[in-house]
């Protein structure tokens, strides 16, 4: 089972730069990597100096990496939706499709929906031929927003489910005593309900993308030496802890090289701090994302114990 | 005699389903003409599904069938058996059956919609408003009325309160089998009558004997208990079985009624023309019969019914001459058998005590009589508890339900509060709140006032929503129809109208000041006070509606050569 | 008996009998259409402004909820005017 590191913060903080280092450096010692950006801005391919896809490309030997197109996903996520709405109904002039369709591409929940479809399928799909997978994560907005997702989809899809056993329960009682009756046709124990059906295939992909978050990663958050960025990292700390999700490190990335920002707060105060010093040069090449130390957060990912379930 | 009176009721209401009805039928609606039903229409497998008529005519006449075409000609016949037989007979014909019908034709041409929607429409929105209050206050006046009738009759025969409590539970345990297992219709039907036959013998061995006033108390929190319970719990398999009670005694009544062949000598056929009824009151049979004998004659609750469910599943706008009027007159023929049954037999079944008895009890025991004279192999010890159990339900089943539309009605006509004064519409929308307070006021004044003084009140209010109905046809007629004919409705409408108005104001100065004897009966002056006032707000509210009516009847439909002219 | 006598009589049981089927399932059937406007309105409500579910999970279960999206939209005219139907299927008599 791959192990997951998100590195979340405020924009600028270094997020992508600490990614693409932690990325490579567990590459060379000898772990295989993938690193998936998640930010739309993309700048994972210019730091690990190879132009990324939406498809895996190996940037060395034991590292590949790959760009999540979001626009795509949407995109795909409303084609699908839209092709099942015209097989599914018998009028198709009750809805006005098109307009409906315009409507939910800027619905929220659109877009960290399609975060989520894009984090499933690296999930399920690509990360079984790794040992770790790194990601770059968006904006602190867009990603509080698609890790609460799973938590507080689940709770709709639970009560939805019940009311639909509910309504299926009353329509079993139509039909035993009147077959003929319009609620008969619906009459359905609950494992035959497609609505049923989707409803419980749609929690246990949340449930598993909650699990992947709560249980199967490592998140750290990253700060600089400002009050900004603590501040902001604080407000992360406070939301994940909302939402069961355990954070696990803060990297401090000071860039001149000053000492630890004014104290920490707890529960901040109570992480592993890992900082990343100053580099005397600017950034030009893949190895020198190596001259940043990310041994403690390495160690912690790799060598902590699977959280029980 | 009774034979005779059975086959005449028969034979005119037959007559006057086929000719009167007919043309009603296909020259005032026109309906070979009119447009497809809307079960067609805007038929969408919800609620407007074309449905057989004869299932619409089963379903609409059990709704309407209650306990209150017993009661009412019951109480009657303190002026003699013929005085409420005509009324029974040409008050239904010519005016409830109209209106029942008239109301659901009127609904079909409006897409379904209520009649109080019609009412609305053609009346104005008072109409519609002044519809409501009339409702919530027949949902109370009700309770009054049928409360005091059913502690009555559970303390006056032991047996029914145990035999209901188990028919209760027979009930729950058919919906049971019913719904949650493969048994079927049939094999759990069986069982549920089978089981009504064992809550006779409960009501048989446990006989009890209680005051009235727990009876009272019991049924207060019966209405709470059922009127909050899952529908399929109670409610459902409850209303199901309660319709055996109506077919059987329908069966057995008309068929003995048929065969029995007597003299109709327990009670005089006329014993004047102001019989001291309403209150204790002379009660002048003009204009205070509508008080008493209401559902039989005319129901304005009908109406509503009617245009409920029926009208979105009539598959041919015609259907609505069998399911609205035919429905009507047969509830008219039970009503007779009422009559037949004690003006026959109530000598024999009470002696002396007939016209002290209270009414329903002299209903079920003359019924019974009647029933175990031409049907031997029926005991009377049988008879008279399923009589009285038969028409226990139907009341009680109606005091669970109006608790229920109560609170719907109570929420409805408190909407306007929301922004004005949110706290109380959060107390008036709180379900327990409005079922508490409907179920004790309607208690309440039963204990104190009596069905004699109450029934009347819930009778005037039934009346006054049929007038509502009558005059929005009238002018419905009058609009949308064949104006040659509105005369032959609103003839009819005023005649209603009229009497009603003077019967209620009668009531307010002749009956509702003997509450008021007795000062120092806090209880009877309390009631007095409530009955008062709302009789007093059903009259205003009365004149009101005929001022819309008015400006209604003037108003012409735009392009009409009156309008153009105008 | 004539066979048309027959006929008749069986034309009449077969009615008795769905109507009894009617009338032991009336009021199940308007609290069932109620429970499906409940559901359709909560996964659609964020359509109409309602807190509801993320748009993407109603979006995904639409395709299979015809049924109830009808019953919706037949509940939502008759809240205008569900006074007739109450009286009439709650078999106040």
């Amino acid at each position: 089972m791959a192990r997951n590191a998100f590195f979340l913060g405020k924009g600028g903080t270094g997020k992508t730069t600490l990614s693409a280092a932690l990325a490579v450096s567990l590459a060379r010692s000898g772990r295989r990597v993938l690193a998936v950006s998640l930010d739309p801005a993309h700048n994972l391919g210019d730091l690990l100096g190879v132009p990324l896809g939406e498809e895996p490309v190996r940037v060395e030997e034991r590292l590949d990496a790959l760009e999540v197109d979001l626009g795509a996903w949407v995109e795909r996520h409303l084609a699908a939706r839209r092709e099942e709405l015209k097989a599914t109904y018998a009028y198709a002039s009750a809805l006005n499709v098109d307009s409906l369709f315009d409507l939910l591409r800027f619905s929220p929940g659109t877009e960290e929906h399609a975060v989520l479809l894009a984090i499933d399928h690296v999930d399920r799909v690509l990360a079984p031929s790794y040992d770790v997978v790194v990601w770059d994560t968006p904006p602190t907005a867009l990603t509080l927003r698609f890790l609460a997702m799973p938590t507080v989809s689940s709770r709709w899809l639970a009560e939805l489910r019940g009311l639909r056993e509910k309504i299926l329960g009353r329509r079993q009682a139509i039909s035993r005593v009147n077959p003929e009756s319009a609620a008969a046709a619906g009459a359905v124990a609950p494992a035959d309900d497609p609505v049923h059906a989707r409803l419980g295939a749609m929690r246990e992909r949340l449930g598993q993308l909650q699990d992947l978050f709560a249980r199967r990663s490592l998140l750290s958050v990253v700060v600089n030496p400002d009050f900004l960025s603590v501040a902001e990292a604080e407000r992360i700390s406070q939301a994940l802890a909302r939402l069961d999700i355990p954070l696990s490190a803060v990297c401090l990335n000071s860039r001149d090289g000053a000492g630890s920002p004014a104290s920490l707060a707890p529960p901040l105060a109570g992480l592993p701090l890992v900082t990343t010093g100053h580099l005397a040069d600017a950034l030009r090449s893949r190895d020198d994302l190596l001259r940043l130390d990310l041994a403690p957060l390495a160690e912690q990912l790799l060598h902590r114990p699977e959280a029980a379930r | 005699m009774t034979t005779t009176i059975a086959l005449f009721a028969l034979a005119l209401y037959l007559g006057a389903y086929f000719t009167f009805g007919r043309r009603l039928r296909d020259r005032l609606l026109k309906s070979h003409e009119a447009p497809a039903a809307p079960s067609e229409r805007l038929s969408d497998g919800v609620d407007y599904v074309p449905t057989s008529k004869y299932v619409l005519f089963g379903h609409h006449f059990a709704s309407i069938a209650g306990a209150g075409p017993i009661t009412g000609p019951a109480m009657a016949v303190a002026w003699g058996w013929l005085p409420g037989l005509l009324w029974i007979w040409f008050g239904n014909v010519l005016l409830g059956a109209i209106h029942d019908y008239l109301a659901l034709a009127a609904s079909v041409r409006y897409d379904g919609r209520s009649v109080q929607f019609v009412a609305q429409d053609v009346l104005g929105k008072k109409a519609g408003r002044t519809f409501s209050w009339f409702l919530l206050f027949l949902c109370v006046l009700v309770v009054a009325a049928f409360g005091d009738i059913v502690a009555g009759q559970f303390a006056e025969d032991g047996r029914v309160f145990f035999s209901f409590v188990f028919f209760c539970v027979a009930a729950v345990i058919t919906g049971f089998l019913m719904y949650r297992t493969k048994l079927g219709l049939g094999w759990s039907s069986l069982v549920g009558v089978g089981l009504i036959l064992l809550a006779f013998e409960a009501g048989n061995l446990f006989p009890a004997a209680w005051p009235k006033d727990l009876y009272f108390v019991l049924i207060f929190v019966y209405i709470l208990l059922a009127s909050t319970l899952p529908v399929n719990l109670l409610l459902q398999p409850r209303d199901y079985l309660s319709s055996y009670f109506l077919y059987f005694g329908l069966l057995v009544g008309g068929a003995a009624a048929l065969l029995s062949f007597r003299g109709l000598d327990a009670i005089p056929a006329y014993t004047g023309f102001s019989a001291p009824l309403i209150a204790g009151q002379p009660s002048p049979f003009w204009p205070t019969v509508p008080l008493i004998i209401a559902c039989g004659a005319l129901s304005g609750f009908h109406a509503l019914v009617a245009s409920g469910t029926s009208a979105k599943q009539l598959a041919k706008e015609k259907d609505a001459l069998f399911v609205g009027y035919g429905a009507m007159l047969v509830e008219g023929f039970l009503s007779t058998l009422v009559v037949v049954a004690i003006a026959a037999f109530g000598a024999e079944a009470l002696g002396a005590k007939l016209m002290t008895t209270p009414a329903l009890n002299r209903f079920v025991q003359s019924f019974a009589a009647m029933v175990t004279a031409e049907l031997p192999f029926l005991s009377m010890s049988f008879m008279t508890l399923f009589s009285a159990l038969w028409v226990s339900t139907f009341a009680l089943t109606t005091l669970d339900t109006t608790n229920r539309l109560g609170r719907y009605i109570v929420q409805e006509m408190a909407t306007p509060l929301r922004e004005t004064r949110p706290g109380l519409y959060r107390l008036l929308s709180n379900r327990w709140a409005a079922s508490i307070v409907i179920a004790f006021l309607g208690i309440f004044l039963a204990r104190s006032g009596g069905y004699a003084v109450l029934w009347p009140a819930f009778s005037g209010a039934n009346q006054l929503l049929a007038s509502i109905v009558m005059l929005t046809v009238a002018v419905w007629v009058k609009r949308s129809l064949d104006r040659r004919y509105t005369t032959a409705v609103l003839v009819p409408a005023a005649f209603l109208w009229v009497t009603v108005t003077c019967a209620l104001v009668w009531y307010e100065v002749v009956a509702v000041p003997t509450f008021f004897a007795d000062p120092a009966k806090t209880a009877s002056v309390v009631t007095g006070v409530v009955v008062g006032t709302l009789n007093l707000v059903m009259l205003v509210l009365s004149f009101s509606m005929v001022g819309s009516f008015f400006r209604s009847w003037r108003l012409e439909p735009a392009g009409t050569p009156e309008a153009a002219g105008a | 008996m004539s066979p048309s006598a027959v006929a008749t009589i069986r034309r009449a049981l077969h009615a008795l009998r769905r109507l009894q089927r009617e009338r032991a399932t009336a009021v199940l059937e308007l609290e069932l259409k109620e429970l499906e406007n409940v559901f359709a309105l909560l996964v659609f409500g964020g359509f109409v402004g309602l807190p509801s579910p993320p748009a993407p999970l109603a979006a995904e279960l639409l395709p299979l909820l015809e049924r109830e999206l009808r019953v919706a939209a037949s509940r939502a005219d008759l809240a205008h005017d569900p006074l007739a139907a109450l009286a009439g299927t709650l078999d106040a008599g």
